[in-house]
C-alpha cells in the first residue's frame, strides 16, 4: 500500500467470534488527531429554506403555500414573493434544451454513488488528507448533512422565530449559540449541492476575464483555459460550489495518487480536460454527456429521447433522486417534476433562478 | 560610470571551467545551423536574385531551426491501430454488462470503455435484481489501475513463473490424493454457479477437499436462521417498495446490511404518491444511513434492540414477556405494534443483530404477518460464510490436518480477530497458495502468491438471488502476468478448457433452458422464469449438485452440522434475557466508502466523506456527547480550520487497539454504546 493511503486504524482484532457487538472498555489516549472532515458545521440553525420539510399530514392536507413557502422580499416597501423580483432581464429560453436537474430530498438516502460517481466522470483529482483538512477538497458534488437541534427541524424554526431580543430566556445571541448544538436523537436530512446552473449566475457578473459565462442551454460553463484564478467568482457564489485548484494535483510527486502515474491515468475520461494549477473548476453538469446525446440524435436526424440526457450523478443515482432532462421537452420527467408543489429552489430569496431544483422533505410521522 | 556587477544567465555560468560555458560564449546555438550551406558559395549567391524577401525567409528559417532546437517538447506515448480493432472507433464509447462480485460487493453493471480502457460504471438496468452500484463499485475500476497491483506470482516473496507454481501445486495435490490431510479452499463468497460445479469437479477429483467460506464481515446468524428454518444457507430477501411500514431493529439495510442494495426500492416507497408513502422506524445504536432516514429513530442499545424485538413480537402474538425498557421505548413498541395490526401484510421487520435468536423471531414474525416485502422463497446468495467451519478449519491447520491451502478473495491475516492463530495454522500446512491483487498481510505468511485479475478482466458469473443470474466478462486484456483462481484451478486439475468455456458449458447445460447465450451476455444478467422455491431444483440442477457436495464438505469437517431449528419460544426467552456483557456496547460496522477494506488502496475511497460523520481518510470511533464528556474526549476546531479529536484506547476480551481517534457524534443520552468502525489498515507494506 502506498503511503498515503496508510490511514486509519484495523478494527478487526476487536470483531472477536464474528459479532458486531462486543463488550467493551473506553479509555482516553493522549495526545490530539487530526481529522480531514469536509462538513464543520453540522446543524441548520433554523434555516428553514435551505432544507424545506413537512409531515405527510400537512402535506396531504393543507395548501402548498403553507408548507413550501416562497421567501418574500421587500419592494417599494411592499412585501412580495422573491420569484417576482428580478435585477435582470432574462433571454428567451424556449428554444432548444433548457437543461433542469430535480433532487427528491424524499428519495436520497444520502449513499454517495453520485459523488464518486462524478469524481469518475470528470476527472476530479484526489488532493489528499491534508489539502482536505485545508478545506481544498475538490468534489464537484457534495452531500451536505444536517442535524436538527432540536428533537426535529421544525423544533428549530419555531425556536427561531421565536427570538425576542438579544438577551434573556430567548435572546437570539444565546439561543443562536445553542442552536449550534446538535440534538442527542437528531433529525438528520442529506443534500446534495452542485453547481445549481444559475440564470442569473452571481458568478459570472463578476469574472474580470468572462472565464465563466452562460449558455443558452442552461448549463453555466467554465473556460479553463481563461480563468486566471481570481476566485472572485467562488467568492461570490452562495452555494460554495466552486473549486480552486491550489496544486498541480497531476504528475506531481507531492500528491501521487492515480494521475501521478501512467497506470492510474488510464481511469481518466478523455471527454473531460484534466485542470491545471491556479484555475477554478466545478459542476459542468456533464456538458459532455449531454452534447453527446444532441450529436447522436442530430446524426441519425431526430429528436433527443428523454431518458438520453444523463449527467454522471443523476444515472448512477439508484434511488431516482437525481433526474436531469430537458424542460423545453414537455414530455420530459423533469419537466413534470418542475411543476410539482414540492419543488423549491436553493436560497430562492437570492434571486439566482437555479436551473437545480429541489423537492421538499415529506415526514411520514402518522403513528398507528 | 563603471560597475562591477556580474549577471549571470544560468548556474553553469559559474563554474568558469564549464565547458558548455565557453561554447555558449562562441556560439550563440549549440547545435550548427546551415547558413553556410547556401550564404557560403558567394559565387552562387551573387548568381541567384536574393532579394530582400528571401533574406528575411532564411532568417525567418534559421530563428525558428533555433527555437526548435533549444526546446524540447513533453514526450507522448501512442501506438497507432495498424489494423483497427474491430467495433472500437476512437472516440466513441463502448459498453459491456459485466458483474462485480468480490466477496462484499454484488451488482450488475455496465462498463463504459473507451479505446479498450474501462473508464467508468454505470448501472445496469436491465437487472432485476442488484443493477445499481454503491460507491465502491463506481470506484472499483480505479482499483484495476492500482499502481502497487501485483504484477505476476511469486514464491516466498520472491517473483517466479506460473509454470513454477503450477508445477508445485499439481505435484502437493497429487500426493494428497486419497491421503489424511485436506486439500482446504478459503474463499470468499462467489455465490457462482459455475464456481461451485467448478469446486465439484476439483471435490470429485480429490475426495479431502474442503471448501470454507469466509466472509470478513460475518452474516452469519441470519444465514444460519435462514438455514434452520428453509432448509437452505442463504439470506431472506426484501422488497421494500411494497412495504407500508418498515421496522428494522438494527439493520442497517440502506446501507451493506445482507449485502446492501435495498435502497432503490426503498426510495419508490418513500415518494409521497396520492398522498401515501411508507413509513419507517428505526430501533438502533449507532447512526446509520438508515437510521438518518427513518421517520422515527429510536435509539436502543444492541441489548435493549433484543427485548425490544421480543416484545414486539409478544405483542403481535397476543402474549407477554418480561424485559425491561424505559417508558417512552415501550410506548413506541406499544405503538408499532398497532401500526402492524392495523396492516399486517403492508409490515416488514428487518434486523442486523448477530444473533441467531434475532433473526428468527423476525423471520417468524415476517411469516406471521405474510409481509408482501418478504421473499423467503427467492433469498439472496450474497453472503455464505461459516463462521464455524472457519474456525474449524483454523484448528485443523494448527493440527496439521491441512496437507493444502488455497486462499481466493480473502486477507484472513488481515480481517480475522485471530490471525496470529492463522499464521500458526499456515506454517504447518504443506503448500499455501494466496490468490491476491495486492501484497498484504496474508501474501506476506503463504509461501506462494498468485497474482489474480481484477473483476474486470476475468470471466464468471453470480446467482445474486435465486432465479437471478448474472455474468461477468472481461473488459480489458489481463494489465498484467496474473490469473484467475478459476483459471487456476481448471488449470490443476489438468483441464484444457478455459474458464470461459467453462461457464458457457455451465450456463447452456443447466441455467439458459435453450435460450441464447450470446443475448445473456450481452444484457450482463438472465432471469430464470417462473422462479418459485418448489420448482428452482428442476429448473437448476445446478444448485441441486453443490447442495450434494456441501454435504460432503460436512462430512470432511464432521464437527460443523446444520444447527436444527430454534423454537419460536426458546429464541424469545434468550432475547428478553440479553444482558449487555459488562462495560460499554461495543458496535462494530463497517463504514460507506470502505466496506470490508478491499479497495482501501483506492484514493477516490479515502477521500470520500462519510455520509453521516462527513469525515474523508480516516476511521475512528464514534461516542456520544453524553459519553463524550463523561470521559473527557474532545473534539476541537483549530486555526488552519481542521478538525481534532482525541485518541481513545478500546479494549475487549483483553484485546486492546490503541489510539483511535474519536469523533462526538450525536445520538442520543444513553451511556452504554459507542460504536466504531473495522476496517482500514495501517500496515507496513509499501509498493
Amino acid at each position: 500500500m502506498k503511503t498515503e493511503m496508510q490511514t486509519g486504524v484495523n478494527a478487526y482484532p476487536l470483531y472477536q467470534d464474528f459479532n458486531s457487538v462486543q463488550a467493551a472498555t473506553i479509555e482516553k489516549a493522549s495526545g490530539m488527531h487530526e481529522f480531514a472532515c469536509i462538513q464543520l458545521h453540522k446543524t441548520l440553525m433554523g434555516r428553514g429554506d435551505i432544507i424545506k420539510e413537512t409531515t405527510l399530514e400537512i402535506f396531504n392536507t393543507k395548501d402548498h403555500s403553507e408548507w413550501n413557502e416562497v421567501p418574500m422580499v421587500s419592494l417599494d416597501h411592499q412585501e412580495v414573493p422573491a420569484t417576482s423580483v428580478d435585477l435582470w432581464d432574462s433571454f428567451d429560453r424556449t428554444i432548444g434544451h433548457h437543461f433542469n436537474m430535480s433532487i427528491d430530498l424524499n428519495a436520497c438516502t444520502g449513499c454517495g454513488a453520485c459523488v464518486i460517481a462524478c469524481h469518475a466522470e470528470n476527472n476530479v483529482p484526489v488532493v489528499g488528507k491534508e489539502e482536505v483538512r485545508k478545506s481544498r477538497d475538490m468534489h464537484w458534488l457534495r452531500i451536505d448533512r444536517y442535524y436538527s437541534s432540536e428533537d426535529t427541524f421544525e423544533g428549530d424554526n419555531i425556536k427561531k422565530d421565536e427570538f425576542d431580543g438579544l438577551t434573556g430566556e430567548k435572546g437570539s445571541l444565546s439561543g443562536f449559540g445553542e442552536l449550534e448544538h446538535p440534538a442527542a436523537n437528531p433529525q438528520v436530512a442529506f443534500q446534495p449541492v452542485m453547481c445549481q446552473h444559475c440564470n442569473h449566475a452571481p458568478c459570472e457578473t463578476v469574472c474580470p476575464v468572462a472565464a465563466t459565462s452562460h449558455s443558452r442551454q442552461g448549463q453555466n460553463h467554465m473556460a479553463y483555459n481563461r480563468c486566471v484564478g481570481t476566485r472572485y467568482c467562488a467568492n461570490n457564489c452562495p452555494y460554495k460550489v466552486r473549486r480552486f485548484n491550489w496544486f498541480l494535483y497531476n504528475n506531481n510527486d507531492e500528491f501521487d495518487y492515480h494521475m501521478n502515474n501512467d497506470l492510474g491515468k488510464m481511469v481518466l475520461n478523455p471527454d473531460v480536460n484534466v485542470r491545471s494549477r491556479g484555475v477554478i473548476e466545478k459542476c459542468s453538469m456533464c456538458i459532455q454527456k449531454t452534447q453527446k446525446s444532441i450529436l447522436d440524435a442530430k446524426k441519425d436526424g431526430r429528436l433527443v429521447k428523454d431518458e438520453e440526457f444523463q449527467t454522471a450523478c443523476s444515472s448512477a443515482c439508484s434511488t431516482g433522486a437525481i433526474v436531469f432532462g430537458d424542460v423545453n421537452d414537455k414530455e420530459s420527467e423533469v419537466s413534470e417534476l418542475v411543476e410539482s408543489n414540492r419543488m423549491y429552489h436553493l436560497l430562492e430569496h437570492v434571486g439566482t433562478k437555479p436551473n437545480v431544483f429541489y423537492h421538499v422533505k415529506v415526514r411520514n410521522t402518522i403513528e398507528a | 560610470m563603471a560597475s562591477n556587477k556580474k549577471y549571470w544567465k544560468n548556474e553553469a555560468e559559474l563554474n568558469p571551467n564549464d565547458s558548455i560555458v565557453e561554447t555558449l560564449k562562441q556560439n550563440e546555438f549549440v547545435e550548427p545551423i546551415p547558413v553556410d550551406d547556401f550564404l557560403g558559395d558567394k559565387e552562387s549567391l551573387s548568381a541567384t536574385s536574393t532579394n530582400r524577401r528571401d533574406f528575411l525567409k532564411y532568417v525567418g528559417f534559421s530563428t525558428a531551426a533555433a527555437s526548435l532546437a533549444a526546446c524540447e517538447g513533453p514526450v507522448h506515448k501512442s501506438i497507432p491501430y495498424v489494423v483497427q480493432p474491430e467495433n472500437i472507433i476512437p472516440g466513441v464509447a463502448n459498453f459491456y454488462a459485466t458483474t462485480i462480485a468480490n466477496g462484499f460487493d454484488f451488482a450488475s453493471i455496465l462498463i463504459k470503455t473507451r479505446e479498450g480502457r474501462p473508464i467508468k460504471v454505470e448501472n445496469n438496468k436491465d437487472a432485476k435484481v442488484a443493477g445499481s452500484a454503491n460507491a465502491r463499485v463506481q470506484a472499483s475500476v480505479l482499483s484495476l489501475y492500482d499502481s502497487t497491483r501485483l504484477q505476476g506470482p511469486m514464491a516466498n516473496g520472491e517473483p517466479t513463473e506460473w509454470s513454477v507454481l503450477d508445477a508445485a501445486v499439481k505435484a502437493k495435490l497429487g500426493s494428497l490424493k486419497g491421503s489424511g490431510q485436506q486439500i482446504a479452499l478459503l474463499t470468499q463468497t462467489y455465490a457462482s454457479p459455475s464456481t461451485d460445479r467448478l469446486i465439484g469437479d476439483l471435490k470429485a477429483e480429490y475426495s479431502n477437499v474442503n471448501h470454507v467460506v469466509y466472509d470478513a464481515i460475518s452474516e452469519d446468524a441470519a444465514a444460519s436462521a435462514y438455514e434452520a428454518k428453509y432448509g437452505e444457507r442463504a439470506l431472506a430477501d426484501y422488497d421494500f417498495e411494497k412495504a407500508d411500514l418498515i421496522v428494522s431493529f438494527g439493520a442497517d439495510f440502506l446501507g451493506d446490511w445482507q449485502g446492501g442494495g435495498y435502497d432503490g426500492g426503498y426510495a419508490k416507497g418513500r415518494i409521497p404518491k396520492n398522498g401515501k408513502m411508507s413509513r419507517h422506524v428505526q430501533f438502533e445504536a449507532n447512526m446509520s444511513l438508515s437510521g438518518a432516514n427513518a421517520d422515527k429513530r429510536v435509539p436502543l442499545t444492541p441489548m435493549q434492540q433484543k427485548i425490544a424485538l421480543a416484545q414486539l413480537y409478544a405483542k403481535l402474538n397476543g402474549t407477554s414477556v418480561g424485559g425491561e425498557l424505559s417508558e417512552n421505548v415501550q410506548k413506541t413498541i406499544d405503538d408499532v405494534a398497532a401500526e402492524i395490526r392495523k396492516n399486517k401484510s403492508g409490515a416488514v421487520i428487518v434486523t442486523g443483530l448477530d444473533d441467531i435468536n434475532a433473526q428468527t423471531v423476525v423471520l417468524a414474525i415476517n411469516e406471521m404477518l405474510g409481509s408482501k416485502a418478504y421473499d423467503a422463497a427467492s433469498p439472496r446468495y450474497v453472503r455464505q460464510g461459516n463462521v464455524k467451519a472457519v474456525q474449524k478449519l483454523i484448528s485443523d491447520m494448527k493440527a496439521g490436518k491441512v496437507g493444502a491451502l488455497l486462499v481466493d478473495g480473502v486477507n484472513p491475516m488481515y480481517t480475522l480477530p485471530n490471525s496470529a492463530d492463522f499464521k500458526e495454522g499456515v506454517e504447518k500446512v504443506g503448500l499455501s497458495v494466496v490468490f491476491s491483487n495486492n501484497w498484504n498481510e496474508t501474501t506476506e505468511v503463504a509461501q506462494y502468491t498468485a497474482a489474480a485479475n481484477h473483476f474486470l478482466e476475468s470471466w464468471g458469473d453470480t446467482q445474486i438471488k435465486k432465479g437471478q443470474y448474472s455474468l461477468m466478462q472481461p473488459t480489458i486484456k489481463e494489465l498484467f502476468d496474473t490469473r484467475q483462481f478459476q483459471t487456476a484451478l481448471l488449470t490443476w486439475l489438468g483441464s484444457d478448457k478455459s474458464y470461459y468455456e467453462y461457464v458457457k458449458e455451465t450456463w447452456n447445460q443447466s441455467i439458459l433452458a435453450g435460450n441464447d447465450w450470446s443475448k445473456a451476455l450481452h444484457d450482463g444478467v438472465y432471469s430464470a422464469a417462473g422462479m418459485t422455491l418448489a420448482s428452482s431444483a428442476d429448473a437448476d440442477p445446478e444448485n441441486t449438485v453443490s447442495a450434494e457436495v456441501d454435504k460432503e464438505a460436512v462430512n470432511v469437517v464432521e464437527e460443523v452440522v446444520a444447527q436444527a431449528g430454534i423454537p419460536i419460544a426458546t429464541a424469545i426467552n434468550s432475547l428478553v434475557n440479553a444482558t449487555s456483557g459488562g462495560g460499554v456496547e461495543l458496535t462494530l460496522y463497517s463504514k460507506t466508502g470502505m466496506g470490508a477494506g478491499q479497495q482501501a488502496n483506492n484514493p477516490w475511497l479515502q477521500e470520500f466523506p462519510d455520509p453521516i460523520t462527513r469525515v474523508s481518510w480516516d476511521n475512528y470511533v464514534t461516542v456520544s456527547k453524553a459519553d463524550a464528556e463523561r470521559l473527557g474526549f474532545v473534539n476541537e476546531h483549530v486555526a488552519n480550520g481542521g478538525l481534532d479529536g482525541s485518541y481513545a484506547n478500546v479494549t475487549v476480551n483483553g484485546i486492546v487497539v490503541n489510539n483511535i481517534p474519536v469523533i462526538i457524534q450525536p445520538r442520543s443520552g444513553n451511556w452504554f454504546y459507542r460504536s466504531f468502525f473495522r476496517l482500514r489498515k495501517k500496515s507496513g507494506y509499501e509498493n
